[in-house]
């Protein structure tokens, strides 16, 4: 990818789009000036028939991996299919583990969020980017500061994103999407129609979490779904999710190959996967987690700002002590 | 001169006299021969003779002095200081008590361990419905697993 990136640059003419007024652009086309391309992307996956392969690309704990899944669409849904395959049709997210029947993953009609505008944490600047999976591209690169962060390549004919590279501080690749081979046109593909039980997801209103977190990143949403709080969030380029739960944290069942990181005041755990980090932590009385896509850095700094609830009362602190001296005599 | 039998009745010798096997010969404890040899020692040194006679007079003079008894006080603060460490004890155990209450019927939080796979997947879904649904998604196709 980055070989490809090499061979653009300098090629055409860089036009910053990130101080540019937004203009809706025609659908299935390129993103307008100033409007973000990853809406651009997804406006264009909803509303061509495609289908093609990509590989997946990322790091963590236990070194480089790489995975290839079938990808394809039409008729407004899109179908992600490798090991485990998923649906996206309208707002509802239904997914087939491996050696499981379809269950649902996020049940329709509850989100629709439209996300902030990248430009006031990122620069954004395009320019015609090299070949992917053989068609001709616009090469996006966002920059924070003076250091690129990531770099979107999107189908210059329909505007589809056609590959997604992320970056380390130090400039280095981290993770990675990209169409192997992608035909755009043509027969419309079956869809598969499972029908899924979908989980009962309520709005939640009257939560106190912040509006925006460090790093720019504003609420979308809030849900509950069983005994778990979902805030979601995005900086216009990353989303964040971030999960409440009362309770004391288990850190005897936590899954392995998590590395420990400061968070804020507290110590928590780090995990890597294919879409990015997750961190978990301790708050007062509940367990938080946050899942984020973007840097570490970020995924980190944004939940630090998370408060980690309310300050026990006078009665709850009594009871935690005489909780411990219990505990300290039973040893 | 009888340094080694002494020794083994009841005790060293200092400086070849009886010193410490004074009151152990007074007191009958050692043994015969020890006894023996004690003696013979206190018959031929002025020195432990004479100490020998000033504390068995001392031991006389003591046996002789009449009982003596406590003070009118005395057994009332014996009482009153069982009644304070019973006191204290009661205090103690009450407070034990209150604890074991208040620790064992308050509400225990509960343990959880993160739905680490289901959260990560919960992400993925709703990052497509904001934002491009190939880059979000597509990680999701991988096999999530995080195992204990």
């Amino acid at each position: 990818m980055r070989r490809l990136t090499a061979l653009a640059s300098g090629v055409i003419a860089v036009a910053v789009l990130a101080t540019a007024t937004p203009v809706a652009s025609q659908p299935g086309s390129p993103p307008a000036p100033g409007e973000n391309p990853l809406e651009a992307a997804r406006r264009a996956a909803g509303n061509y028939a495609f289908a093609g392969q990509v590989r997946v690309r990322w790091h963590d704990a236990a070194g480089e991996h790489e995975q290839l899944v079938d990808v394809r669409a039409g008729g407004g849904a899109l179908m992600i299919d490798g090991p485990a395959s998923v649906l996206a049709r309208r707002d509802e997210r239904p997914i087939r583990r491996p050696g499981s029947g379809w269950d649902s993953l996020w049940p329709a009609g509850l989100a629709s969020m439209g996300i902030p505008h990248p430009s006031a944490k990122y620069s954004l600047s395009s320019a015609a980017g090299a070949l992917v999976a053989g068609r001709p591209t616009l090469a996006v690169d966002v920059r924070r500061g003076n250091a690129i962060v990531e770099r979107v390549w999107l189908d210059a004919e329909t505007g589809l994103l056609l590959g997604r590279e992320q970056y380390a501080v130090a400039g280095t690749p981290v993770r990675s999407i990209e169409f192997q081979q992608i035909s755009v046109g043509g027969p419309m593909w079956a869809m598969p129609s499972p029908r899924v039980h979908s989980p009962v997801v309520a709005p939640v209103s009257g939560n106190q979490a912040p509006a925006v977190l460090p790093g720019g990143y504003e609420r979308l949403g809030i849900y509950r779904r069983g005994p778990l709080v979902h805030l979601i969030y995005s900086d216009g380029v990353y989303g964040l999710s971030l999960f409440e739960q009362a309770g004391r944290l288990r850190t005897g069942a936590l899954p392995s190959g998590g590395e420990r990181v400061a968070i804020g005041g507290t110590q928590g755990w780090h995990y890597a996967w294919a879409g990015g980090h997750v961190l978990l932590w301790r708050g007062r009385g509940r367990v938080l987690s946050a899942v984020g896509d973007g840097p570490l850095t970020d995924v980190v700094q944004a939940s630090a700002g998370v408060p980690r609830g309310p300050r026990p009362s006078f009665l709850d602190r009594l009871r935690a002590g005489c909780r411990a001296v219990l505990r300290a005599l039973k040893r | 001169m009888v340094i080694g039998a002494a020794a083994e009745g009841g005790g060293p010798m200092t400086g070849g006299h009886l010193a410490d096997l004074l009151s152990g010969l007074l007191d009958s404890e050692l043994t015969p021969a020890a006894r023996i040899a004690a003696e013979a020692h206190a018959d031929g040194c002025a020195d432990c003779a004479h100490e020998l006679a000033l504390a068995s007079e001392a031991r006389a003079l003591i046996r002789s002095l009449p009982p003596v008894e406590p003070p009118a006080s005395f057994y009332p603060s014996v009482i009153a200081g069982r009644r304070r460490r019973r006191a204290v004890a009661a205090l103690v155990g009450a407070a034990l008590a209150g604890v074991a209450i208040v620790g064992l019927r308050s509400p225990q939080p509960s343990s959880v361990t993160p739905p680490v796979n289901q959260l990560v997947e919960d992400h993925a879904a709703t990052a497509s419905v904001a934002g491009d649904p190939v880059s979000e998604l597509a990680p999701v196709g991988v096999p999530v697993s995080f195992r204990p």
